[in-house]
């Protein structure tokens, strides 16, 4: 541009280059403004509960009576999904299959291993709408999946700052990244696919996700009672394979911030609920110690001994081990003064199982 | 009118103002998608307007200026190297980045009023008075307006002109 004339012009081709896409962009705007709806509904239902409670206090204190005040009404639900709900599945008769499934905080997770003669695996995440930093990968380069806009990106973070470093390694600086494939969905979600050898792989992965399904997080038992206020933080279920099942429930704390963190919740969790198949490995950490203890007419073992082992008992933790049908409920505490034995011998007897090593009869584990 | 169908119609254009704006493809969007939020719940009533599109652009507008009044933006001059960078676009010509760096390293050190009438004039060809409809002044503080940022405009271009004669 060397005069003033030739504005126009030069504005023209500077926006055609540097204007974003508008890929998303509607999508993300309806995120924002449900977000923003719920929270002036929940600041109504707070200002309406403050006011409810406020009004018997007021009364109890002019009239000398004690009244206790009502509950305060439960802020609404988030409208993308329930806690334990998924709406993600890989297509049926692909060349992936899931090896483990769940759900930490607001993501939901899918491991998927070869299946068939493709070689697809890698991992699939689904962030809740307005859950996910998406600057990485909209800084990134743009690929086609199942013809949408997708961006890839090789500093998607997946793990804190020195996640998984040796001691002897240098100090980290910056959290632990990994190569992914990402794309926002109608519903304002963004799928995140992660975990393959490269670029090619986490395409072929991506192909294979489908979402808008609905369906639940099950597990080989039903539990009728949890303690009180404990929340499932993550859930953690692999039944692919009949031979090896696992199911897990992390309940109470905070939910894992990263994927990386995610696949390690059980072990941090204050109460872990897990269920395995019971195979011969599993039955020889109890063959030398018979039972002496029943829980709702089951073999239990009550273990509070940091003995070196593979129960790995956490300081002032506990662990008790149920048998029932082919499956061992195993449960797990940080801490036994938060979680005493009375309480998990209630969950145990409240607890209805399921067939471990048939995924097909497994119902959800709560409600 | 849906907001889909404005959506699919206008966005494009929504995004270009905007980055003529902000100088920052990232920035544009975060602000047109929080301003498509801030039209999602009363879209009954902006459909209904003659000129839904002008409306919309006076909200980029007003959340443009809105937003550097909550914070200063960080609108760095960008340079040919720093248009090289690894995740600038680029083109096949040098000369065309050289422009864009140059357009936006002027339209950067504008007051963000001027910055504004500048491109809603000499972009979207509005006149002063739609200009001063968008702004909420007058026409003739939009003339004034414009009349700095051009002169700011000629001062730049008449030094790099001297600077490329004395180099050469």
């Amino acid at each position: 541009m060397t005069n003033v004339d030739q504005l126009p012009q030069a504005m023209e081709r500077y926006a055609a280059v540097l204007a974003p896409d508008g890929h998303g962009v509607l999508e993300g705007a309806r995120a924002i403004h449900r977000r923003r709806r719920r929270r002036a509904s929940i600041a109504a239902t707070t200002a309406v509960a403050v006011l409810v409670a406020g009004v018997p206090v007021l009364i109890s204190r002019t009239t000398g009576t004690s009244h206790g005040a009502p509950a305060a009404s439960k802020a609404p639900t988030p409208a993308y999904r329930q806690p334990l709900e998924l709406t993600v599945d890989l297509l049926p008769g692909q060349s992936a299959a899931k090896m483990v499934y769940g759900v930490y905080g607001h993501v939901q997770f899918i491991t998927a291993r070869p299946a068939g003669t493709v070689t697809s695996f890698g991992d699939v995440l689904v962030y809740d709408p307005g859950t996910l930093d998406t600057k990485p990968f909209l800084a990134g380069d743009k690929v086609q999946v199942r013809g949408h806009v997708a961006y890839h990106t090789t500093t998607f973070p997946v793990g804190p700052p020195g996640y998984g470093r040796l001691p002897t390694s240098p100090p980290p600086t910056g959290p632990v990244t990994d190569e992914a494939v990402g794309w926002p969905d109608a519903s304002g979600a963004w799928v995140v696919v992660t975990g393959a050898l490269n670029l090619n792989g986490l395409l072929a992965l991506a192909e294979n996700v489908r979402l808008g399904v609905s369906s639940r997080v099950v597990a080989p038992f039903h539990l009728s009672y949890l303690p009180p206020g404990a929340q499932v933080n993550s859930a953690w279920i692999r039944n692919g394979d009949p031979t090896l099942t696992e199911s897990v429930l992390a309940i109470g704390g905070e939910p894992p911030a990263t994927w990386m963190e995610s696949q390690t919740a059980c072990c941090r969790a204050p109460l872990n609920i897990r269920a395995v198949n019971l195979t011969d490995i599993v039955e020889s950490y109890q063959k030398d110690t018979p039972s002496t203890l029943k829980i709702a007419g089951h073999d239990s073992w009550w273990y509070t001994d940091r003995k070196p082992g593979p129960l790995m008992i956490r300081p002032n933790g506990a662990s008790l081990f149920v048998n029932a049908g082919n499956c061992q409920l195993q449960i797990s505490v940080g801490d036994v003064r938060q979680y005493t034995f009375d309480e998990l011998k209630r969950i145990v007897e409240g607890a209805t199982f399921k067939d471990c090593t048939k995924g097909s009869t497994w119902v959800p584990p709560l409600g | 009118m849906t907001i889909e169908e404005f959506v699919a119609a206008r966005l494009p254009a929504l995004l270009r103002y905007a980055v003529l704006l902000t100088g920052d493809a990232e920035l544009a969007r975060d602000l047109v998608q929080d301003v498509l939020a801030r039209a999602i719940p009363r879209w009954k009533r902006i459909a209904a307007l003659d000129e839904p599109y002008a409306y919309v652009r006076a909200m980029v507008t007003n959340e443009y200026l809105s937003l550097l009044r909550r914070r200063r933006l960080r609108t760095v001059p960008l340079t040919y190297e720093a248009l090289d960078g690894p995740h600038a676009p680029t083109t096949s010509d040098p000369a065309d980045r050289i422009e864009r760096a140059e357009l936006w390293r002027w339209l950067a050190i504008l007051p963000r009023k001027q910055h504004a009438v500048m491109v809603l004039r000499y972009y979207e060809g509005l006149t002063d008075n739609e200009i001063a409809d968008v702004l909420g002044c007058r026409a003739s503080t939009v003339r004034s307006y414009a009349a700095r940022a051009l002169a700011t405009l000629r001062v730049s271009l008449a030094q790099r002109a001297t600077s490329e004669s004395g180099a050469s």
